[in-house]
């Protein structure tokens, strides 16, 4: 290891003698004094950077190269990061499952509950997404298709900057919506419930319309140039051109949403302690009882305790489907290539 | 040359106005959300600022607003160079295997987890083990473990996101794969990544849900201050009876104003950044 | 004519693979120190994967297998222990269609010698004149060195990488294709460069185009599918090609 070093060490000092001028004896002297003692040289690489390789050397040929028992560079530092994140997210997993095991096994658990809470999650779920979903379609056309760039550059702002807006603010939008005409009283669970897709569309519009953007500016100017060049007209270009590229995308961008407006939590929560009396045993107001909401009311209020988990356990596995399909659609290939 | 019909052409007329009439509805609501809040808060966040506490409800609102914002910057602060860590090592070291991509969708899968989860994690795994009172760290911690997906794959993202020359041409100038992500690939996606950090940030100070969580472990701590803007106004919605009042206004225009600020702060960095490597961009488009 | 003191880079059995595809196939071949060698052949013959293999570029392919040695002055590069970084120091390559990086003018000249550990100003300085002077670029440039690199003309873009690769004096500069997307005036611009660079440093220049191989190189490797086909002094090469395959290429037949 070490002579093959000075092989190719001694093979330069040989060949550099066409290498004129003290700037250039300079380099070579801080590259060989990097090799006499590659840890501790001056000047060169200090943070032992530039030993790092890649490919086919591993760490344990390094580790031979330093003569020191334990080679600590960036690449251990970053895969120890890597690894603390892993084992942090592992943990978060293993604490949902295990306690969902538990419960499950316990036997204790009032089924019907988790059935409905997470039917009544997908339904409103489904619901904004059955909302959002061709309204940004429009917008995103608009945007990046059809508008002038003055008025495009203003939604896209606008979109932008709503995209992360609080759903609890949300919450109090759609309770003082619906409190606009009657007292708080005359309002029917089921009403809130029909309210509460509505609201959740209100959040995932600027969502979907910022990713639908970013998706569509995706496809090269040179497809549509080449279909506006065969004769095409804007409308045309848009239903064979663009459309068909943007597919995935929408796709992708329906499941994103499912993922999201399941997983919200304040929107439902709001809804549900304003109109439901706080009374689980009725009938009507279980059309709002969400997943989300079914746990944060049950960890607040400390009842079955044991369904909470198998109930978090069902929204995580809702969440991660929803998530890999989505993914699915929008798969990068490239990966740091030429 | 055949001429269009009249017909088709009012279909066109008719077909763009009603996508110019959706698209400017769907704004409109959001800007007229904005607009309501702003009509009925700013009269109550005005006096909240200059009196300190609501006339109403006799809470005070500014020091809430600076645990959240002390609460962002900490998550982040936190979890980011854990994040960065990991993302620069799943984009630029690890080998592409099935166990990476693997890894990498199994990150992305728990960024994208509800944030009921990651309170839920506050309240049946970190409170208990870190007693009660604590539930300033607690809320901390679950949000930092709530970031940390989100940042490690937003790292990735944003260096793989690099055009490929770059990484190629350091390297064959014999850097190694440090140097080259530390010099010329974080540089060039540090506008993206601000932007992202800035991103997740409004979206920990936003979320109430964690909050909810946490403090619902401790029911008798039920009156006691709540920790942040959004579950401070969760728990004064659900606390009162009757119609929303002004000071519920005065915190969601607070709370919104915050998110506004930060996306917009984001969407400008963005801006600069695509306007300074738009060139680079159009480039590597075209060769593919 | 020039004198051929020693070979430079020598290439023995070697084949590289990406996943199932061989893109090169045995390859035997001897890179002459001190001049200037032109890998022709058509596109997808395997020329920029022989750059590459020649500084382990290939390696950031992660379904790449290299067979086979490259002697590096009789040194393996591809045996273990041996430091990558150092290998793509003292072999350059200048990909095909470089690009600057979004840096200043200096900055980008700079880079090489700054992840090579030399921090002192005045020889960054110095490194940054004589590297931009060598690519022919100081002249044009030398009053806005901390000007963008993105603000230069495409073939200015052109010298400016070469002038980057020069800063980390490497001993073997491999060059892909020096003509790609420029106009015929930077071409020659570059070309003029590539003989002066060709006295001081071992050259191995990857070119469709005849035409330059026989203005600039010394050497001609011809590869066809993967295969070397033939290789020997330019202008034997042109003047009386072995191999049919050749004659029909330099012609500008193709089956």
């Amino acid at each position: 290891m070490l002579r093959c070093r000075q092989r190719i060490l001694g093979s330069r000092q040989d060949n550099s003698s066409y290498l004129v001028g003290g700037l250039t004896t300079r380099l070579l002297q801080a590259r060989e004094e990097a090799w006499r003692d590659p840890v501790t040289s001056p000047g060169f690489c200090p943070n032992g950077m530039n030993r790092l390789s890649m490919g086919t050397q591993g760490t344990r040929e390094r580790l031979a190269g330093t003569n020191r028992r334990f080679h600590f560079g960036t690449e251990e530092i970053l895969q120890l990061c890597a690894a603390a994140t892993l084992a942090i997210l592992g943990a978060v997993v293993i604490f949902v499952v295990k306690g969902a095991v538990g419960s499950l096994l316990s036997m204790d658990l009032e089924s019907a509950v988790i059935v409905t809470a997470a039917a009544n999650s997908l339904a409103i779920a489904a619901g904004a997404v059955i909302v959002a979903l061709p309204v940004s379609l429009v917008s995103a056309l608009y945007i990046t298709e059809l508008a002038p760039s003055k008025p495009a550059r203003a939604i896209w702002v606008t979109v932008r900057l709503m995209s992360q807006v609080p759903s609890v603010v949300i919450g109090l939008i759609g309770l003082v919506w619906l409190t606009s005409r009657e007292p708080s009283s005359a309002i029917s669970p089921v009403m809130a419930a029909a309210a509460a897709p509505l609201l959740l569309a209100l959040i995932i519009y600027p969502r979907f319309t910022s990713f639908l953007v970013e998706h569509l500016r995706q496809i090269p100017a040179s497809l549509r140039a080449s279909s506006y060049a065969l004769g095409a007209s804007r409308w045309q270009t848009i239903a064979y051109t663009v459309y068909p590229a943007a597919r995935s995308g929408i796709a992708a961008a329906g499941f994103f949403g499912m993922g999201r407006a399941m997983g919200d939590t304040a929107v439902v929560l709001v809804l549900w302690q304003a109109f439901s009396g706080g009374n689980l045993i009725q009938e009507q107001s279980q059309r709002l009882f969400t997943l989300p909401t079914a746990i944060a009311v049950t960890a607040e209020r400390g009842w079955h305790h044991s369904e909470v988990f198998v109930m978090a356990l069902l929204i995580m596995i809702f969440s991660l489907v929803f998530s890999s399909l989505g993914r699915r659609f929008t798969q990068r290939h490239w990966r740091g290539k030429e | 040359m055949r001429t269009r019909s009249r017909r088709r052409l009012a279909a066109g007329a008719a077909v763009y106005s009603s996508i110019v009439l959706t698209t400017w509805l769907a704004a409109g609501i959001l800007l007229l959300l904005v607009g309501y809040l702003v009509f009925r808060g700013l009269g109550p966040l005005a006096k909240v600022i200059k009196y300190g506490v609501f006339a109403n409800s006799g809470s005070a609102l500014l020091p809430i607003w600076f645990r959240t914002l002390y609460l962002m910057a900490a998550a982040a602060l936190l979890a980011l160079p854990l994040a960065m860590g990991t993302g620069i090592y799943l984009s630029e070291y690890a080998r592409e295997s099935r166990l990476n991509a693997w890894i990498l969708g199994a990150i992305d899968g728990l960024a994208k987890m509800p944030p009921i989860i990651y309170g839920l994690l506050g309240w049946g795994a970190l409170a208990p083990r870190l007693g009660e009172g604590k539930t300033a760290l607690i809320v901390l911690l679950a949000s930092a473990i709530w970031l940390l997906p989100q940042l490690s794959t937003m790292t990735y993202a944003a260096l793989q996101d690099v055009p490929g020359s770059f990484r190629r041409d350091s390297l064959a100038l014999g850097a190694s794969r440090w140097q080259t992500a530390w010099r010329v690939l974080i540089p060039y996606a540090r506008r993206t990544l601000a932007a992202k950090v800035l991103e997740g940030m409004a979206r920990v100070g936003g979320e109430a849900a964690p909050v909810i969580m946490i403090a619902a472990a401790w029911p008798s701590s039920y009156g006691q201050p709540p920790t942040t803007l959004p579950y401070h106004l969760y728990s004064s919605l659900v606390g009162s009876v009757g119609p929303a009042a002004s000071h519920h206004f005065g915190t969601a225009l607070l709370l919104i104003l915050t998110s506004i600020c930060l996306q917009g702060a984001a969407v400008q960095l963005r801006r600069i950044d695509n306007d300074l490597t738009g060139s680079v961009r159009d480039w590597e488009r075209g060769r593919w | 004519m020039v004198a051929v003191t020693d070979d430079k880079l020598v290439m023995r059995d070697l084949s590289v693979y990406y996943g199932g595809f061989q893109a090169l196939s045995s390859i035997d071949l001897s890179i002459p120190a001190g001049a200037a060698t032109a890998v022709i052949g058509g596109s997808g013959a395997g020329k920029s994967s022989l750059l590459r293999s020649l500084c382990r570029m290939n390696e950031l392919w992660d379904d790449v297998r290299t067979e086979g040695q490259v002697l590096l002055d009789g040194q393996d590069i591809y045996s273990p222990g041996v430091d990558v970084t150092e290998v793509r120091r003292r072999v350059g390559l200048i990909a095909r269609h470089p690009y600057p990086f979004p840096k200043s003018i200096f900055d980008n000249v700079a880079y090489g010698p700054r992840v090579h550990g030399i921090r002192h100003r005045h020889e960054l300085d110095e490194i940054v004149k004589r590297s931009l002077k060598q690519a022919g670029l100081w002249n044009e440039v030398k009053g806005r060195l901390q000007d963008s690199a993105l603000s230069l003309s495409p073939g200015q873009k052109a010298s400016l990488c070469i002038a980057r690769a020069l800063a980390v004096q490497p001993e073997v500069l491999l060059i892909d294709d020096p003509a790609y997307n420029l106009d015929p005036v930077s071409v020659a611009k570059i070309e003029d460069v590539i003989l002066e660079l060709k006295q001081q440093y071992t050259l191995v220049l990857a070119t469709n185009s005849m035409q330059q191989a026989g203005r600039v190189s010394d050497y001609i490797a011809f590869l066809s599918e993967g295969f070397l086909v033939e290789f020997g002094p330019t202008s034997d090469v042109f003047a009386r090609p072995k191999d049919r395959r050749t004659e029909d290429y330099i012609t500008g037949r193709f089956s």
